[in-house]
């Protein structure tokens, strides 16, 4: 199964050529997510496929797989 | 190639397609001018230095979810995540005839509200260029 996060576009403008409504999946990074999230642009519909809406953000390592949790 | 009319434009800000609320759009390349004239010549001796970038944008404001002012505060805020600017002629696909031009920016400065009683809330910006490229043209 994909890793890769899946996104809803909630605003009233396309977001990397998806309109508003639909969905895409795309490997963003942390910062760029954020934005775009705080922003109203998108909001996340799958996090990676072993976790859960609400758990910690699924940063993915660049190998693909989950990153190690950051120490607080 | 055929002459062409600006009427069509797209233009992605951080991957927000806010082309609709754009009226103006220039981007600029330039290198700076160095002088290398040695003694004994006859002509000025010039070498292109180190290219930069911008991408100057009007926006009609809109203060609305993921308009123009959520993304470009956003970006004005965070200088340390450039964002991705893409520039089309047309918003058919990229190509030969249709370039792209991509740049990643930041913005230095960001006015959200200017203007006077009567007048369209408008606001221009100019992000400069934040990556080690410049502004990449593809045609594919």
């Amino acid at each position: 199964m994909s890793n890769v996060p899946e996104y809803r576009v909630v605003g009233n403008h396309s977001v990397f050529e998806t309109a508003p409504g639909k969905t895409f999946k795309k490997s963003l990074d942390p910062a760029h997510e954020a934005r775009l999230i705080d922003g109203g642009a998108i909001e996340r519909v799958s996090r990676s496929s072993s976790k859960q809406v609400g758990e910690e953000s699924a940063v993915t390592s660049p190998t693909g797989g989950p990153a190690a949790p950051e120490k607080e | 190639m055929a002459k062409d009319v600006l009427r069509d434009v797209s233009v992605e800000v951080g991957g927000v397609d806010l082309s609709t609320h754009i009226s103006q759009v220039t981007i600029e390349q330039s290198s700076d001018e160095v002088d290398v004239t040695g003694f004994q010549a006859s002509a000025k001796e010039i070498l292109a230095g180190i290219p930069d970038a911008s991408v100057t944008l009007g926006f009609w404001q809109d203060y609305s979810a993921s308009s123009v002012d959520a993304t470009l505060s956003k970006v004005y805020a965070d200088p340390d995540t450039p964002a991705t600017i893409v520039v089309k002629s047309s918003t058919a696909a990229v190509s030969s005839t249709n370039p792209s031009w991509t740049m990643e920016g930041v913005l230095l400065n960001y006015s959200p509200l200017a203007g006077g009683v009567g007048e369209a809330n408008a606001t221009e910006v100019t992000f400069r260029n934040a990556g080690s490229s410049g502004v990449v043209r593809a045609t594919a």
